[in-house]
């Protein structure tokens, strides 16, 4: 009896994965609330490049306010792996590297560019705790970033600038998040900085 | 119709041994890139916390802490990989199995909900396969589920090749030919010299093109078809998948959609009362 029961559950249960499986691959404005609850990513996506193939490249760069005013030039952090002969075996830096492009990609899917509702974000956050940590770490600099599309289809390649931070106060020896990843504090700073710190 | 009673359960066997193998791969090479886990890593717990944690209590805060910063995630990753191996060479009805089982859907539901970035679709198609698995081996021996999970997976890699190939069929820039050496040539997906390659051969790119959207899109038919035909769309697939491992890196996606052709045969086989 209780196998019986069981069976028929399991039943049930597979016949609804499949069935919702089916309707998210239309996309239906509706269905989108399941991503909130789909909190193991449970509900498949099959749409692998298409309709919109991928054929952008995304850059994360990052320069240094100085006490003084000045600016350093702008700093590139990779965020694709570079491929190896065995990659097809063994590829680990695609770990460390897909979040990043998974990231940026969350951020512009957001459409949400400026103010606290970007800065109290996680893809703001991981983008901005990446940023802080990389390179050199002065006291007393602020530090800002920007994402710049490169469309490399074509004989020319187009680049436009996508999203720009506002400047974060770097302090050596902190833990990451007191180190510019106070979501509230950096809510309220880059609020002040980010409209003359628009212009690269 | 004749249920293949004794052979499904190997079935299953074969399928989980194709995902552990991969899975293998992927867990070490998390621990190959552990850093990112660290404090100023892509995947700081700090960071992390400050947006999903939404605890006040303490004593939960200590122990989602004690799990899921840098430390506990290398415990549970190095339980995944003793469990995928356990799996390797365990029989499917076994109490071991079981365990291994239980113990790595655990560790991939809880890491899957940590990272909330990074997974891709071979991700989500793993997931897929030990769930079905578990559900349909853990609890009760019996023919009726290993039928149903095996007939899901199916499914589910036939809804997967589908909507790939439709929602290709259905972009202008896949249509022209553009879209192939168009990804090829990102640093992200693309390798330097296959997109030098492809960039003057608008022929055989706009071939490349539709071939993957045909044949894609085709999965849908491709269990009704005669088996030699059947037979050939898992050999583009494999070839597929390989190709991409080694031109765009995506290595998982290999073991993660063959661990399914197990179960395809089987619901060819099953479909035309073999």
């Amino acid at each position: 009896m209780l196998e019986n029961l069981y069976v028929v559950f399991v039943g049930g249960l597979l016949i609804l994965w499949l069935v919702c499986s089916v309707i998210l691959q239309f996309n239906p404005p509706w269905f989108s609330l399941t991503e909130r609850y789909d909190l193991f990513m449970l509900l498949p996506r099959w749409t692998f490049f298409a309709p919109r193939p991928g054929m952008s490249d995304y850059h994360l760069l990052y320069r240094d306010h100085m006490e003084d005013g000045s600016l350093d030039p702008w700093i590139e952090i990779p965020i694709t792996e570079e491929r190896k002969p065995f990659s097809f075996i063994w590829n680990p830096e695609k770990k460390s590297k897909k979040i990043l492009s998974d990231v940026v990609a969350a951020l512009l899917q957001s459409g949400i560019r400026d103010g606290a509702a970007l800065m109290l974000s996680l893809p703001y956050l991981i983008l901005l705790n990446v940023v802080v940590h990389h390179g050199e770490i002065r006291v007393g600099v602020r530090r800002q970033f920007v994402l710049v599309e490169k469309l490399q289809h074509g004989e020319t390649p187009a680049v436009q600038v996508v999203m720009i931070s506002g400047s974060h106060p770097l302090q050596r020896s902190r833990p990451a998040a007191a180190n510019g990843v106070d979501g509230q504090k950096a809510a309220g700073e880059a609020d002040n900085a980010l409209a003359p710190a628009r212009s690269i | 119709m004749p249920l293949l009673q004794p052979e499904a359960s190997e079935i299953y066997k074969v399928i989980l041994v194709i995902c552990s193998f991969g899975m293998i791969i992927s867990t070490l090479e998390f621990f190959y890139v552990r850093r990112c886990f660290a404090a100023e890593g892509v995947y700081s717990w700090a960071v992390f916390s400050a947006v999903l944690l939404k605890t006040r209590s303490a004593a939960v805060s200590r122990l989602l802490n004690a799990v899921f910063d840098a430390p506990g995630v290398m415990v549970l990753l190095a339980i995944r990989v003793i469990a995928l191996v356990c799996i390797l060479f365990v029989p499917v009805y076994s109490l071991a199995f079981k365990i291994s089982l239980t113990l790595v859907i655990l560790s991939v539901l809880l890491l899957t909900w940590r990272r909330s970035f990074g997974d891709d679709g071979a991700d989500q198609m793993n997931s897929i396969v030990l769930i079905t698995t578990w559900l349909c081996t853990a609890i009760f021996e019996n023919s009726l589920l290993l039928r149903a999970g095996l007939w899901f997976i199916a499914l589910q890699a036939v809804l997967s090749y589908s909507t790939a190939g439709i929602a290709k069929l259905v972009s202008p820039t896949w249509r022209s030919g553009q879209a192939i050496s168009g990804v090829f040539n990102t640093g992200t997906y693309g390798l330097d010299i296959v997109a030098q390659f492809l960039r003057g051969q608008p022929k055989l790119n706009y071939v490349l093109c539709w071939s993957v959207m045909l044949i894609e899109s085709g999965f849908l038919v491709a269990l009704f078809l005669p088996l030699p035909l059947a037979i050939l769309f898992l050999l583009w697939g494999a070839v597929f998948h390989l190709m991409c491992a080694a031109i765009m890196g995506l290595n998982n996606f290999f073991w993660a959609f063959l661990s399914t052709y197990p179960a395809l045969i089987y619901a060819w086989l099953d479909l035309h009362g073999r």
